[in-house]
C-alpha cells in the first residue's frame, strides 16, 4: 500500500496538471497581472501629472515674483503605488480562489470519479490535503507572478530600483495575500463539496464573497462621517484635526459599530496589513518592517484564524459521496 | 389535426411565461434578489444613520467654531437632497443588483439548456426571434419587479422619516433613479443570458460574464478618471475629477463609450443629487446614450446568439 505522503503528493500533483489543463488558473491570473499592471501605469501616471501641474504652478508664482517656498513638491514613495494593485488582489484574488475551491469539487463531481477514488485504501484527509496542497500551490504560484510582474514593473516605472527592504515587505504582502486568497479558496472548496447543486455552489461562493469583500468594507467606509459630505465633513466645517478627535469621541459607539462591520471582513484585514506595511498609509511610512508588522499582527492573526476555521470545518466533516454526484 | 404556427407574439409570450417561472422557481435567483432586497433596507438605515450622525458632528462642532471665533457655516445636511438618503443603492445597484442580473439572465437560458427542451423546441415551427425577445422581456419584467419593489420601501422610508421636504422633484427624481438603474441591471442580465447560450460550459457561462462585470466595474474606471477599485464603491467617486492631461483625456474619449458602470454612476449620481456634476467632462446625456446603446446592442446580441444556438449540442459540457 502507498503511504500518505505518496497519495497526497500524487493527487497534489494531479490537481496542478487539471488547473493548468482547464486555462481557469491563467485566465484569471492573467486577468490579475493585467489589472495590476493598468494599476500601477495610472498610479504613476497620475502621480506624473501632479507633478507637471506642481512645476507650472511653481513657474507662475515665481514668474509673478512670489515665494513658492510653501508649495510643496508631491511626495514619491515608489511602494505607495501599490494601493490599487492591492486592492486588485483583494477582489479578483477572491474570485480566483473561488474558482480553484468550486473547480476542485467540481471535477471529481462532474466526472462521478469522488465515490470511486474514495473506495481506494485513501483516507479523507490525505485525499483532502492533497487537493488543498495542490491548490494552495497554484494559488502561490499565480500571486508570486503576479507580484514578481508588479515587483518589475514598479521598479521600471518608478525609475530607482527597488531596496532589499522594499521588497521584504512586498514578500510580507505576499505571504498575507496567499493566506488570504486560501480563505476563499477553501469557501468555494467546502460549498462545492457541500451544496447538492454545483452552480448553486459557485453563487453562493460569490454572494459571501461580494458581502464581504466589497459590501462589509463599503458599509464601513459609508458609515465613516467624514466621507458623508464631498471633500470631508470636517474640512466643509473648517475643523482642525485635534478638535476632530475631540468632537468623534462623542460617537464611540457608532465608531465601534463602524469598525466591528469593517472586522468582519477578511479583505479589511488583508488591506490594512498591507497598506501598512507598504507604507501606503501614512502613518506606517518609513517605519521599520519588524515594528509595522508587530503593529498589525492582529490582522494577520485575523486571516490565519479564519483560514485555520475554515481547515478545521473541511477536515471533520465527513463527505457525503451519495449526495457528491454530477449536480441532480 | 395539424398544429398551427404560433405567431410572433404568442411565441415571445409563451416564452416569458416560461422564462419568469424559471426565475421565480431558481434558489439562486431568489437568493440574489432577496439580498439586493436587504441591502435596499440597509440602504434606507445607513442614509438615516449617516445624515443623523453627520447633524450631531454639526451641533457638537458649533462651540468650536464659535470659541474660535470663525464663521459659522451652514448644515451640510441642509445642503442635501431628501434623496441623497439613498447615496448607498448606487453602489448596491452596481454590485448585487448587477451580480443578480447576470444569474437571472444566465438562468433564463440555461435552465432550457440544461434540462434539455431546446432540440425539442427548435425542431417545431417556432419562432426564435420572438422566444428570444420573449426571454429579453422576462429579464425586463423580473428586474422592473425587483426595482419597483425596492422603490416602495425607499419611498416608505422618507414617508416615515420625519423633517424631509418632499416635493413633486423628489418623487420624479425616485423614479428617474430607478428607470436608470433598471436599465443598468437588463444591460447585465442581457450580457449573462448571451454567455449563456453562447459558451459551451455553464462554469464559463458564469465566469466570463463575472470577469467582464469585474473589469467594468474596478478596471475601466482606473484607466479613464483614475478612481481605485475601492473608491469606485463610494458613491461619493461620482464628483472625482479625472487627472488632467493627454492620457486620462485618450482613455476616456476611447474607453468612455463602454465604461457603463461609470455612465450609471454618474447618472444615478446626478440624479440623488450626491454630485453637482462639476468639473467632469461627462454629461446626462451622454451617460444615458452609453446606457441605451448598450442595452441595444446587447439586446441584438442575445437576439442573435439564442438564434444561432446549434440545437444538437444545447446541453453544457460540465
Amino acid at each position: 500500500m502507498i503511504n500518505m505522503q505518496t497519495q497526497i503528493t500524487t493527487i497534489a500533483g494531479k490537481e496542478v496538471r487539471d488547473a493548468l489543463r482547464t486555462h481557469l488558473l491563467s485566465l484569471l491570473t492573467g486577468f490579475l497581472v493585467i489589472a495590476a499592471l493598468v494599476s500601477l501605469t495610472v498610479s504613476a501616471i497620475a502621480l506624473h501629472v501632479d507633478y507637471l501641474t506642481y512645476v507650472e504652478s511653481r513657474a507662475l508664482l515665481i514668474s509673478l515674483g512670489k515665494s513658492a517656498a510653501e508649495l510643496a513638491p508631491p511626495a514619491f514613495f515608489p511602494l505607495k503605488l501599490l494601493r490599487g494593485f492591492v486592492e486588485h488582489v483583494e477582489i479578483i484574488g477572491g474570485v480566483l480562489g473561488i474558482v480553484l475551491g468550486y473547480r476542485a469539487a467540481a471535477v471529481e463531481r462532474g466526472h462521478s470519479t469522488l465515490a470511486l477514488i474514495m473506495t481506494r485504501p485513501l483516507t479523507q484527509t490525505a485525499f483532502l490535503s492533497g487537493k488543498v496542497g495542490g491548490n494552495m500551490m497554484l494559488i502561490m504560484a499565480g500571486l508570486a507572478t503576479t507580484f514578481v510582474v508588479g515587483a518589475i514593473a514598479l521598479a521600471a516605472i518608478s525609475g530607482l530600483g527597488l531596496a532589499p527592504s522594499d521588497l521584504a515587505r512586498i514578500f510580507v504582502v505576499f505571504t498575507a495575500a496567499s493566506f488570504y486568497v486560501g480563505i476563499f479558496f477553501l469557501l468555494g472548496f467546502i460549498l462545492a463539496l457541500t451544496i447538492k447543486k454545483l452552480p448553486t455552489a459557485l453563487l453562493v461562493a460569490f454572494a459571501i464573497w461580494l458581502s464581504l469583500v466589497l459590501i462589509a468594507p463599503q458599509i464601513g467606509d459609508t458609515m465613516d462621517p467624514d466621507n458623508q459630505v464631498a471633500g470631508g465633513v470636517f474640512h466643509a466645517l473648517d475643523i482642525a484635526k485635534p478638535q476632530q478627535t475631540e468632537i468623534l469621541k462623542s460617537f464611540k459607539t457608532y465608531e465601534t459599530i463602524r469598525d466591528g462591520i469593517e472586522q468582519t471582513s477578511p479583505a479589511k484585514h488583508f488591506e490594512r496589513f498591507s497598506f501598512a506595511v507598504l507604507g501606503i498609509k501614512d502613518i506606517y511610512n518609513g517605519q521599520p518592517l519588524a515594528e509595522v508588522i508587530r503593529d498589525r499582527v492582529t490582522d494577520l492573526w485575523w486571516l490565519l484564524a479564519i483560514f485555520a476555521a475554515l481547515v478545521f470545518v473541511l477536515f471533520l466533516r465527513p463527505l457525503n459521496l451519495t449526495r457528491l454526484t454530477k449536480e441532480q | 389535426m395539424t398544429s398551427r404556427q404560433l405567431t410572433l407574439l404568442e411565441t415571445t409570450w409563451l416564452s416569458a411565461r416560461s422564462s419568469i417561472r424559471i426565475g421565480i422557481k431558481d434558489n439562486t435567483v431568489v437568493l440574489l434578489a432577496g439580498l439586493f432586497f436587504a441591502m435596499v433596507l440597509i440602504s434606507a438605515y445607513l442614509g438615516w444613520s449617516a445624515t443623523a450622525t453627520v447633524n450631531a458632528i454639526y451641533t457638537k462642532a458649533l462651540p468650536v467654531l464659535q470659541a474660535q471665533g470663525k464663521a459659522i457655516p451652514a448644515n451640510p445636511v441642509g445642503e442635501t437632497s431628501p434623496l441623497s438618503l439613498f447615496r448607498n443603492m448606487v453602489t448596491y445597484v452596481a454590485l448585487l443588483g448587477a451580480l443578480a442580473s447576470l444569474v437571472l439572465g444566465h438562468q433564463v437560458v440555461a435552465a432550457d439548456r440544461k434540462s434539455g427542451v431546446i432540440p425539442i423546441l427548435f425542431s417545431r415551427p417556432i419562432n426564435r426571434t420572438g422566444f428570444a425577445i420573449g426571454k429579453i422581456s422576462a429579464i425586463l419584467f423580473a428586474i422592473a419587479g425587483i426595482l419597483i419593489a425596492a422603490g416602495l420601501v425607499n419611498a416608505l422610508t422618507m414617508l416615515v422619516l420625519p423633517g424631509l421636504s418632499l416635493t413633486s422633484a423628489v418623487w420624479i427624481g425616485l423614479i428617474k433613479f430607478y428607470a436608470v438603474s433598471g436599465l443598468y441591471m437588463v444591460a447585465f442580465g442581457l450580457l449573462g443570458a448571451i454567455c449563456a447560450s453562447t459558451l459551451s460550459t455553464e462554469s464559463m457561462a458564469l465566469l466570463i460574464p463575472v470577469t467582464i462585470w469585474l473589469a467594468l466595474t474596478f478596471i475601466v474606471p482606473q484607466i479613464t478618471a483614475n478612481i481605485g477599485p475601492m473608491a469606485a464603491l463610494n458613491p461619493q467617486s461620482a464628483n472625482l475629477i479625472a487627472p488632467t492631461g493627454g492620457f486620462f483625456a485618450v482613455t476616456s474619449t476611447l474607453l468612455g463609450p463602454f465604461s457603463i458602470a461609470e455612465s450609471y454612476r454618474y447618472l444615478a449620481s446626478s440624479i440623488l443629487e450626491i454630485t453637482s456634476g462639476a468639473g467632469t467632462t461627462t454629461t446626462a446625456l451622454g451617460s444615458l446614450t452609453v446606457l441605451a446603446v448598450a442595452n441595444l446592442a446587447l439586446a441584438g446580441a442575445f437576439i442573435f446568439s439564442f438564434k444561432t444556438l446549434d440545437a444538437c449540442r444545447s446541453d453544457y459540457r460540465d
